[in-house]
């Protein structure tokens, strides 16, 4: 008695296309007229362009360039790696993000000509463009061209090369309207020098919130100070890089007040972290692997426990288990916490943990061999992180991979049923660490894991058990990825 | 305190009041009402299709109200029925339509979510022509569309 088929609905079927992979929804597109309206959206909404490089440029993933162009109104997000961007040039009239990757120019270690700067031009719709890994140099007239897109927040720059001066002059004029500038390695194609190298013209950049700076020239202090309202900071550098300190002290004369989430790759030392840490006035993430925060640094960041949200400590070598259990003991909102290892009898000894909103925890629990009764109380304590999307609890310090201790394990007999209302798991690292789960465990997560979508890091000695067990993963559609053989 | 629902064939179910707000437009009807013991017609619903949903709902009176979760994967899985739910669905494709569409017009967000799983893998790795038939849609292109389409789009089929 329906006269309405369900199916018609744009609402129900995008609700169900939601649920399918591209392959499903392809062969959907040619059901009836209907369906090809309302699911192209769908595909074509994102799409990726991946090329053979070389002389070529054959597609080897992604449309043909006129099928492109005929669907160009429903392209929010263009991809184009390793082929050719003058290809796909068209106005698309709803195209919010571009990203073009390891191309050569057409006249070889030239300029990018005429092709790129009209692809540019006939998309003011843009809000974020990323180039990467072009061989050849992009010119002022390209500059010019992009900033004269009037929407463009995000500029992303790795690995490209400019000429002249007035190159870079006209780059950093398309900077001035951005609120997200990522420079990941720009330099002058024939001097080999960075373009930090030559003074920035006399532009302040008052919208960028956000910078993120790879190798770091030698003075990365002069474009900071031109971006007063900076929010977020990720820094990395091979080395300890000489300006940190001078970054620290104009940070505590107040030179980025708003400045509350920091990225710094890799190696500073505890005094140096210290003092940058004390020159935030607010901090709500912090990303510091691979630096030696240790108690100066801690000292500290206990004055931000309350607003702290992310938090990646993973192999900072003086992390101690103390800190990561004063962390997770006291810090009320932190959704997203990376570190190293935490003694299991530290956990049992203390106060619950405090923030049970946590999305991500990836903490190695450490036990002594005579303190295996301990395993139910620590998946006690996890029990009540029902938010977790994301659970690690693999070793990565040295010390953990020389001689893999006793860490969490992931059975049944040890206590894993307490883990049944963690609903949103959808990702379980158990790198570096002995795991041994039999069939049962492992049905026991598929059936309570429903979202489980990554297993990874575990050892696979090959013996029938173990390919019985990622059999079943991958039947599910589950990565193993890092599964790897010993 | 109980409530009385009609179908549109003028059926009369009383339910929990807990029960019956699993369906938000009830929910919210019963809001702007307030405490009430006249009956709430549901037009677009025939006795059927109602009971069955009050049966749904009367298994999930207890579930967490959902709350939209914005940093959703856009790709969501669609093999994680619950077992009760999964044997609740098997219907055939009628009832199966009816119930998507009452829970979409009863704003009962989960039931439709159901729903539209069980529709999702019915489609997945079907041919157009064996969806059409499990559908009983009609294939309204003209075969020059057809090859049209098939071109363009082939690059998004699996290899």
């Amino acid at each position: 008695m329906t006269s309405i088929n369900p199916l018609d609905l744009p609402e129900i079927l995008s609700a169900v296309a939601a649920y399918l992979e591209r392959n499903d929804v392809v062969r959907c597109i040619r059901v009836s007229v209907t369906w090809y309206k309302l699911l192209s959206p769908i595909l074509w909404k994102d799409i990726t362009i991946t090329g053979t490089g070389g002389k070529d440029y054959f597609i080897r993933d992604g449309p043909a360039p006129d099928a492109l162009r005929a669907h160009r109104d429903l392209v929010h997000t263009l991809h184009i790696d390793q082929s050719l961007p003058c290809r796909y040039s068209a106005a698309y009239s709803k195209l919010h993000s571009l990203r073009i990757k390891s191309v050569l120019p057409i006249r070889q270690r030239g300029a990018f000509g005429e092709d790129l700067i009209e692809f540019i031009s006939l998309n003011p719709s843009l809000v974020s463009l990323a180039l990467a890994g072009l061989d050849g140099y992009l010119d002022a007239t390209l500059w010019r061209a992009v900033s004269k897109l009037p929407s463009l927040k995000t500029l992303e720059l790795c690995r490209v090369g400019m000429r002249t001066v007035d190159d870079a002059n006209a780059f950093w004029v398309a900077c001035a309207n951005l609120d997200h500038l990522r420079l990941f390695d720009a330099y002058f194609v024939e001097r080999g020098i960075s373009v930090f190298d030559i003074p920035i013209p006399d532009i302040l950049f008052p919208l960028v919130t956000k910078l993120e700076l790879r190798t770091p020239p030698r003075d990365p202090l002069d474009l900071m100070r031109r971006c007063p309202n900076l929010k977020e900071l990720s820094w990395q550098s091979k080395r300890h890089h000489p300006a940190l300190e001078v970054f620290a002290q104009d940070l505590s004369q107040g030179a980025w007040p708003g400045l509350e989430k920091l990225s710094h790759f890799h190696y500073m030392p505890d005094e140096t972290l210290e003092m940058i840490l004390k020159g935030m006035q607010r901090i709500t993430a912090l990303d510091l692997h691979l630096n030696d925060f240790g108690e100066l640094s801690f000292k500290i960041l206990q004055r931000h426990f309350n607003s702290i949200s992310q938090l990646n400590l993973d192999r900072c070598h003086y992390v101690t288990s103390d800190m990561l259990r004063d962390i997770m003991c006291s810090c009320p909102n932190l959704l997203d916490l990376q570190a190293g290892e935490i003694l299991a009898k530290d956990v049992v000894a203390d106060e619950p943990w405090v923030c049970l909103s946590k999305r991500k925890l990836s903490v190695c629990f450490i036990f002594d061999n005579t303190e295996l009764d301990l395993q139910p109380m620590i998946f006690g304590r996890l029990s009540k992180l029902v938010h977790l999307e994301s659970l690690g609890i693999g070793g990565r310090s040295l010390l953990v991979v020389k001689s893999l201790p006793f860490t969490l394990d992931l059975r049944l007999e040890s206590g894993l049923g307490e883990l049944a209302q963690l609903r949103k798991i959808a990702e379980i690292d158990v790198y570096n660490t002995n795991q041994w789960p039999e069939e049962g465990d492992i049905q026991w997560m598929l059936e309570n894991w429903r979202q489980l979508k990554r297993f990874s890091g575990m050892v696979f000695k090959g013996n029938a058990t173990q390919l019985k067990i990622i059999e079943m993963l991958n039947a599910r559609g589950i990565d193993t990825g890092n599964t790897y053989v010993q | 305190m109980p409530v009385t629902l009609v179908s549109l064939d003028n059926e009369n179910y009383v339910v929990d009041k807990e029960v019956a707000e699993r369906s938000i437009l009830i929910k919210n009807m019963l809001e702007d009402v307030g405490e009430t013991d006249s009956p709430i017609p549901l037009p677009n619903v025939t006795s059927t299709v109602l009971k069955k949903v009050i049966e749904y709902c009367e298994h999930h009176r207890n579930d967490p109200i959902q709350v939209p979760d914005e940093t959703d994967d856009p790709r969501k899985r669609s093999n994680d029925i619950e077992e009760w739910d999964m044997k609740f669905m098997q219907v055939d494709q009628e009832m199966l339509f009816e119930i998507i569409l009452a829970a979409n017009y009863l704003d009962i967000k989960p039931l439709l979510d159901v729903g539209c799983k069980t529709v999702a893998n019915i489609i997945k790795g079907k041919t157009p022509e064996e969806i059409r038939k499990a559908f009983n849609i009609v294939n309204d292109f003209t075969p020059e569309e057809e090859a049209q389409i098939r071109k363009e789009n082939e690059w998004a089929e699996d290899r």
